[in-house]
């Protein structure tokens, strides 16, 4: 399918202006295409299944598609699909959580965290190997709180700016940096073994 | 300034962690992702799987439900005590004050025949039991005039042949204080006794007024009984 090579060229927020206005399925096309990626791994760090997240950026760009109108310009577009993804992550993430009474991942006592951890310990030679060393990380970011895990996946993963964050989750920009250095903090605790290498 | 610093120590403090976050590698969706959203919006495959929005709706509107549905209930109770309503199995028939003192004339002279029969010792104890035997057998006593009129008076302020409106009969003032000393309409609708069985429609009326005029009935009888008792 070619696109209009004019459309490219175009901003995001000038793309859904000319998706809002004249309904160019092309313009939506543009915008689908750039932000899948990004919506993809997102998703992925923060719920950690690859198919539930192919389900849930697709779900984004159905809302997107329908509610185009909603979207204002005052705000960025990347803004904008980030917290719909972000929102439709957080139902999935609840909806598995009343489904799992039990949930080691959100549990707060950091001791039984780390047992968990020492029985899954993986050599330090063989964390060298990227592919594990990714896998550990994703797991120890699953073992975060939801609402620390967001945040850094939003800033350090992501690379969103603390007013963008702000923005995107609607709570104050002392909350996010406060949220962020103690998803941190948990985080560095739980990966202290990737850092012996 | 110092905040400034703050922010920059604590993001020296997790450069590690962040160089670590900012490797790890990128998550593609999968090649035919584009083909199949597309799909879904030609065909109107609006799905969202990651809502319920049943779910929602039930748990929003249940204590609403409830409420209403208890309020409807306590509404329902409340109101049916208020109507007047009477139970057909619950309540005795009442007797018509003309058969009723007619009822009063039979037991009296039942009660005479029953006196008679017994011997003059006992007539005492036959004050206790049966005042107006009693008062039968003394020739100075009579019947009150009340009792004995009562019967032969005409008991209805209307004329019983041709056909009554109810509700204007007990609203008007005639009929609600009659003026002979007769009581209050019993029956309504009435025809004549000799045509049919139908004795007409029984008038709901206080029973106190009709008991307390039977009692009045006896103790007047009692009193010139045991005034004339007293004089002999």
């Amino acid at each position: 399918m070619a696109l209009d090579k004019k459309l490219i060229s175009l901003t995001d927020e000038e793309l859904i202006k000319e998706f809002q206005d004249n309904n160019t399925i092309d313009a939506y096309e543009i915008l689908v295409r750039r932000f899948k990626d990004p919506l993809m791994n997102f998703v992925f760090r923060f719920v950690g299944d690859r198919d539930v997240s192919t389900d849930i950026v697709q779900d984004t760009m159905i809302k997107f598609y329908l509610n185009k109108d909603s979207y204002k310009s005052i705000a960025k577009f990347s803004t904008w699909i980030y917290t719909i993804a972000g929102n439709l992550a957080k139902n999935e993430l609840k909806r598995r959580g009343r489904r799992s009474m039990v949930s080691i991942s959100n549990s707060d006592d950091d001791d039984f965290t780390l047992q968990i951890e020492d029985k899954k310990f993986i050599a330090p030679d063989r964390a060298a190997d990227n592919e594990i060393k990714s896998k550990i990380v994703q797991d120890a970011l699953l073992k975060v709180k939801t609402i620390y895990r967001e945040m850094i996946v939003l800033r350090d993963i992501e690379g969103f700016s603390y007013e963008e964050i702000v923005e995107m989750t609607g709570i104050s920009i002392g909350t996010v940096k406060s949220r962020i250095n103690r998803g941190r903090a948990h985080l560095q605790k739980l990966l202290k073994n990737i850092y012996e290498v | 300034m110092e905040k400034n610093n703050n922010i920059g120590n604590e993001e020296k403090e997790f450069e590690k962690l962040q160089t670590l976050l900012k490797e790890l590698p990128k998550v593609n969706t999968p090649d035919n992702f584009e083909y199949n959203l597309m799909t879904k919006i030609q065909n109107k495959n609006f799905e969202i799987k990651s809502e319920k929005k049943k779910n929602i709706f039930y748990w929003v509107y249940a204590p609403t439900f409830a409420l209403v549905a208890s309020v409807v209930i306590v509404f329902i109770i409340f109101t049916d005590k208020g109507v007047d309503t009477e139970d057909p199995w619950g309540i005795q028939p009442k007797l018509r004050p003309e058969i009723q003192s007619e009822e009063t004339l039979n037991y009296d002279i039942q009660l005479e025949e029953e006196a008679n029969s017994k011997p003059a010792t006992n007539k005492m104890n036959n004050f206790d039991k049966g005042k107006t035997s009693a008062q039968i057998q003394d020739p100075n006593i009579k019947r009150n005039n009340l009792s004995v009129n009562k019967s032969s008076q005409p008991p209805y302020p209307f004329n019983k042949s041709e056909s009554v409106d109810l509700d204007k009969l007990l609203n008007t003032e005639e009929v609600s204080s009659p003026t002979d000393g007769i009581s209050q309409s019993h029956l309504a609708g009435q025809n004549d006794a000799s045509e049919s069985q139908f004795k007409g429609f029984f008038i709901r009326q206080k029973e106190a007024e009709a008991k307390k005029e039977s009692l009045r009935i006896r103790e007047d009888s009692l009193k010139q009984f045991y005034d004339s008792t007293k004089n002999k």
